[in-house]
């Protein structure tokens, strides 16, 4: 009774702790929130999204199309709250906080066993890659939390005979793939599995018939939508054929059957990386440097033995519900893996879900085999605790010091000193490089700026389109090249901090904009001064 | 079988490099692991006499590791290994055997991970303590901890995070990826199904297989940049017990079908 009182103690505080400094840490909206946020403001005043189109389903992004709740669920958050970080992170928090609580009425539901329903909950409180994804507005975390409430439903329905759980269930499935791109090949294999594994319930059952053919109807928006724009949808734009080293090797290997050899070894290589133990368990979460030696995985490391013993054990908690597990396990890298680029740790996060359910019996079972033995205990909590404690460390101390730069920092500040400045330019000149001399990046301020200074969408919607940017009200974002400038008084220039502009030109610096760790970002100039 | 298995390595050592020397020496090699496994296993199983088994045996000669290792030097070490194993096998003087095998397998995995540079050349630079980025970030971590007391900064922020990097890496060594491309997709499903019946039926002297996986792991991640295929001739005779001593229990069908992913695989350009 104790350890279970201690367990949901630190449940709740791990619950409490995705809510503290949502706008500290990430130290800024990333370039995907902040065109969902944007996109969601623009639609919350003129139902319209950035690029004028009405209630849009996939909505025109950064990088291609996006799915219709990564706008539509912090809509009303910022309705309520405003344009903050807190507003746009706010129901990520929510949803990832209610994962904990539904994947443990799932694993009460799969093994009716408390003790590990809490644990279930504990290790995904704790896991540090689900702490991030919750703190950001991460489509792919609203996705999982649609799945796990599907399942939760799902059996729940199965085991009590409920039929309104199963017809929500099938709604939640349904609202994953609306969610993100990752579910839509993961979630229609989960309903074949559960319809395979389940089917001799399933087939005698009208209300399954129902919930299935329910299941396809509400698709079909999507679907629609999805053909509409197949061009640019990341679904066509990311297939793992797109990756640089394929296509130089299908370059050089055009015949169909060595095309194929090379998908699918680069699938399978990319698969491996997902599943492989250094990954899950040392450095997926991806908080800090690439080089930085304190990293964390999808779960704390000392969690990696009790994987281990999950794989094998399974079968004594899970029963026949084993198999729909290993299943998941087995599936749910899919998406990820047929994708291109480095490893992606948001494609990849419903992974979360069979590693969680895994360990948390392999912690119980090694939690019950040392029941005399308490120095294992010790051990093992003592292990547990400084890992974690590493990782509140770095998550709200290191992270924002050493990622800020890779987050776009300094936008979001920006706008801030434009707020009460705005009326003292005549035109605001922004360039869109961020970084340093060593390699600029190619920034979204054209989606920072109006969203944090309010300004009113419909300007946005009539943007003009400059040959090296955009252009709306009296913002101009292009990129800024002193020597062939021409620098007009009351304007306001704003540039990365080592594009120094020339002595002639007589511009003052009238504000300078620092990353959290005081190294320079970006520097505003005008002649006003 | 066991033959036919041989003669099957030979002919891809072979076609992959047409050396002789190497196809014999890998050949060689695949030979003494294999009786490494009779040996291993006939102190108290009759695994060997399964029918189940010798079909599917003549398959271990296609494992790309005793195919396609074209470093005299690291196959000639391996064999080394079997010998040895093979000679804690049959010995009366454990501990002696022991104490051998380990420092052979440390030494064997310092050469392995370019520690050591034959023929006695200590490469320091490539000790992962000296790695000096893994350095600087621990020494950035405490210059960002200002706000702790020095000496609870220097506890929490000091050199054995390489330890925890040490850690990292072997997990990294025991991907799907680096097992596929060293035995082939199929080896892993005998593989799990070895480890899990030894796992089921515990025997101390499965500790010695364990405890040589271990010791080389342990000691090839001392270095910093760690050679895949290296460590995998090192670790070929026990890893390979393991799939042999699974190969009885597969389902011949999945096995076939997974050989057939597994050419497509090994065969991509």
């Amino acid at each position: 009774m104790f350890t279970k009182k201690i367990i949901l103690l630190i449940i709740f505080i791990a619950i409490v702790a995705r809510f503290i400094k949502l706008d500290y840490a990430p130290p800024h909206l990333t370039n995907d929130e902040i065109g969902a946020a944007y996109a969601a403001y623009s639609i919350s005043k003129t139902f319209k999204d950035g690029s004028n189109k009405f209630l849009p389903i996939l909505w025109q992004s950064h990088g291609g199309y996006g799915t219709p709740l990564a706008i539509y669920i912090p809509l009303t958050s910022i309705v309520i709250f405003g344009n903050t970080d807190f507003a746009v992170r706010f129901p990520s928090a929510i949803l990832g906080s209610l994962t904990i609580i539904f994947i443990g009425l799932l694993v009460m539901e799969l093994t009716k066993n408390s003790k590990l329903a809490l644990i279930t909950s504990f290790l995904l409180a704790v896991s540090p890659w689900h702490f991030s994804a919750s703190r950001w507005a991460l489509e792919s975390n609203y996705g999982l939390f649609f799945i796990v409430l599907g399942l939760y439903l799902f059996f729940l329905g199965l085991n009590k005979n409920k039929r309104w759980a199963v017809v929500v269930s099938f709604v939640s499935f349904t609202l994953s793939i609306y969610s993100y791109y990752t579910e839509w090949l993961l979630t229609p294999l989960i309903v074949l599995s559960l319809i395979f594994l389940y089917r001799k319930t399933i087939l005698k059952k009208k209300i399954y018939y129902f919930a299935i053919v329910l299941f396809g109807i509400l698709l079909i928006p999507l679907i629609f939508s999805f053909i509409q724009n197949r061009n640019s949808t990341r679904v066509t734009s990311e297939f793992i054929s797109k990756d640089i080293v394929v296509r130089k090797l299908i370059a050089e290997h055009p015949n169909p059957i060595e095309k194929g050899q090379i998908i699918t070894k680069a699938i399978f290589d990319k698969y491996s990386s997902y599943v492989s133990f250094d990954y899950l368990f040392f450095y997926g979460a991806k908080i800090l440097p690439k080089e930085n030696p304190y990293q964390f995985g999808f779960f704390l490391t000392p969690f990696i033995a009790a994987f281990i013993w999950g794989l094998y054990k399974l079968k004594n908690h899970y029963k026949e519900n084993s198999n729909f597990i290993y299943l998941l396990l087995i599936v749910s890298p899919l998406a990820a893996s047929i994708t291109e680029g480095e490893l992606n740790n948001w494609r990849s996060l419903p992974e979360l879900l069979p590693v969680g359910l895994i360990t948390a019996s392999g912690v119980l079972f090694i939690w019950d085999l040392a029941k005399k033995k308490l120095w294992i205990k010790r051990l093992g909590l003592g292990l547990l605790l400084i890992s974690f404690m590493y990782f509140f460390l770095a998550y709200f101390r290191h992270f924002p010091l050493e990622r800020a730069v890779d987050y776009q920092y300094g936008y979001k500040q920006i706008a801030l000193y434009l707020s009460p400045h705005y009326n003292e330019f005549e035109k605001i000149i922004i360039d869109q490089r961020f970084g340093d001399k060593n390699y600029y990046y190619i920034g979204v301020p054209s989606s920072y700026i109006p969203f944090y200074t309010y300004l009113d969408p419909v300007k946005v919607q009539n943007a003009r389109y400059l040959t090296n940017g955009i252009a709306f009200d009296k913002y101009e974002f292009r990129n800024i090249n002193w020597a062939s400038e021409k620098v007009e008084k009351n304007y306001l220039y704003v540039v990365p901090y080592d594009i120094i502009p020339n002595p002639e030109s007589n511009l003052k610096l009238v504000h300078e904009i620092k990353l959290p760790n005081w190294q320079p970002a970006f520097n505003l100039y005008s002649q006003t001064r | 079988m066991v033959i036919a298995a041989l003669l099957l390595s030979f002919t891809l050592n072979i076609i992959n490099h047409g050396n002789i020397i190497i196809g014999i020496l890998n050949t060689l090699l695949l030979f003494f692991t294999i009786y490494f496994f009779f040996k291993f296993t006939n102190q108290k199983l009759s695994l060997i006499k399964s029918p189940h088994l010798t079909p599917l045996m003549v398959l271990t000669g296609t494992i790309p590791l005793f195919t396609r290792a074209n470093d005299i030097h690291f196959i000639c070490v391996a064999i080394g290994i079997c010998l040895l194993t093979l000679f804690y096998l049959t010995t009366k003087f454990k501990k002696i055997a022991i104490l051998m095998i380990a420092i052979y397998l440390i030494i064997a995995s310092f050469y392995a991970s370019g520690l050591i540079k034959t023929p006695f050349s200590y490469q320091s630079n490539l000790l992962i303590f000296n790695d000096d980025k893994t350095n600087l970030y621990i020494t950035q971590m405490k210059t960002e901890s200002m706000y702790m007391p020095y000496i609870i900064r220097s506890v929490i922020f000091n050199p054995s995070a390489h330890l925890y990097v040490m850690l990292s890496k072997i997990a990294g060594l025991f991907t799907l990826k680096n097992l596929y491309d060293a035995f082939l997709i199929v080896n892993i499903y005998p593989l799990i199904m070895g480890l899990t019946l030894d796992l089921k039926n515990w025997n101390k002297s499965i500790k010695l297989l364990i405890y040589c996986i271990l010791l080389i792991s342990l000691s090839v991640v001392l270095s910093r940049s760690v050679k895949i295929d290296n460590t995998f001739i090192l670790l070929s005779p026990f890893l390979t017990y393991f799939i042999l001593r699974g190969l009885n229990s597969v389902n011949k069908k999945i096995y076939l079908a997974l050989f057939v992913i597994s050419v497509v695989i090994a065969t991509s350009p």
